[in-house]
């Protein structure tokens, strides 16, 4: 094998290594939060309980003068709970990813995937993606990691470029395959984008064609089996 | 409040998450035990057989899936909810396909789990 490929190959097992340590990770994270959870649950049902009788081993009386404060600090904990949980979740899949054989992906669910994870990092330079509604399944022949990559290829210029905009994502079927396509923001003050040389190795199967139009980036990918969708 | 008639059992090696929700089952006249591994449920269940079990599938040594399988092939009428995390859903359905009522994610809603556990004794309080 050759140098190329005993690094390609040394990449993959630290990537491999990468998923795995995160993942299980992210299962303690579930665990962490699903015991935060019950017991602000817990808190709330004794709270409750104390609208309608004194609980003297917790000091609490009939008429709890905190009821509401406590009430509201408890919704704002299974908030949290229910935002860690869905960053927890996005982590997962992310980290199954390495490990995960398919050829092909499910360019709507890698898209949400994508604008999960990176979410913070574009809230960051206050550019909000924003996908729209898609209509079934879009499969393309490019395995999952290699999909990411490209769209956060295109992810990344616009957060750099287009700070304090939104960006219209569509995943649609076109001739010759599915895209995925961001729409640039309408308006003067939209600046030239340029995307890096190459975005993506085109020698690698299933690499995805960038095309940067006036009001759009568009990726094209191969289309893939449905049935076959990894991810 | 109304009483429901059930015997449940909660497994989950997770021990300040599963004593919660027993103690929040109480709150809402539901009664429950609780062990913390495999082993322990297959015990339990042979020894008194509850209506329902609420299972953790991701167990340290005797996983969920082997105490699925233990309990359907013992006790054929113990209905069995899984509790999965968000990446090991394929082991929910797996679940499913070995005889489990349902499986539900954690974190999970009391109140959709006591729906769940509603559904599974056929509406029975």
């Amino acid at each position: 094998m050759g140098g190329a490929g005993e690094g390609r190959e040394k990449a993959m097992r630290e990537a491999a290594f990468m998923g795995v340590v995160t993942a299980s990770i992210t299962h303690e994270v579930q665990n962490v939060l699903a015991i935060i959870q019950q017991s602000a649950g817990l808190m709330g049902d004794l709270l409750d309980l104390s609208r309608r009788e004194t609980i003297k081993s917790l000091g609490f009386r009939k008429g709890f003068q905190y009821h509401d404060k406590f009430s509201s600090l408890i919704a704002a904990i299974n908030e949290q709970v229910k935002r860690g949980s869905n960053l927890s979740d996005g982590l997962n899949r992310l980290a199954h990813t390495p490990d995960a054989t398919a050829d092909t992906t499910d360019l709507a669910r890698a898209t949400g995937l994508l604008f999960a994870l990176i979410g913070r990092i574009a809230r960051k330079r206050r550019v909000e993606f924003v996908l729209d509604a898609v209509d079934g399944a879009h499969v393309a022949a490019c395995p999952p990691m290699q999909a990411l990559m490209a769209l956060y290829g295109v992810a990344r210029v616009l957060i750099d470029a287009l700070s304090g905009r939104a960006v219209h994502v569509a995943v649609t079927a076109w001739e010759g395959g599915p895209v995925v396509d961001f729409i640039l923001p309408e308006g003067d003050g939209t600046p030239a984008i340029v995307l890096p040389e190459p975005l993506c190795d085109r020698e690698e199967a299933g690499a995805p064609t960038v095309a940067v139009q006036a009001d759009r980036i568009r990726l094209l990918f191969p289309p893939g089996d449905v049935q076959a969708a990894g991810r | 409040m109304e009483k429901h008639d059930w015997n449940v059992l909660l497994v989950d090696d997770e021990r300040e998450f599963v004593t919660t929700l027993s103690e929040r089952l109480a709150l809402r006249n539901i009664a429950s035990r609780v062990v913390f591994d495999g082993e322990s449920a297959l015990g339990e269940v042979a020894e008194n057989p509850p209506h329902l079990v609420i299972l953790d599938v991701m167990l340290p040594g005797m996983k969920g899936l082997e105490v699925l399988r233990g309990i359907r092939a013992g006790f054929p009428n113990v209905k069995v909810i899984l509790l999965t995390g968000h990446g090991t859903t394929k082991n929910g359905i797996e679940g499913m396909k070995l005889g489990a009522f349902d499986y539900m994610i954690k974190p999970l809603d009391i109140d959709v789990l006591i729906e769940k556990m509603t559904e599974a004794m056929g509406g029975r309080r």
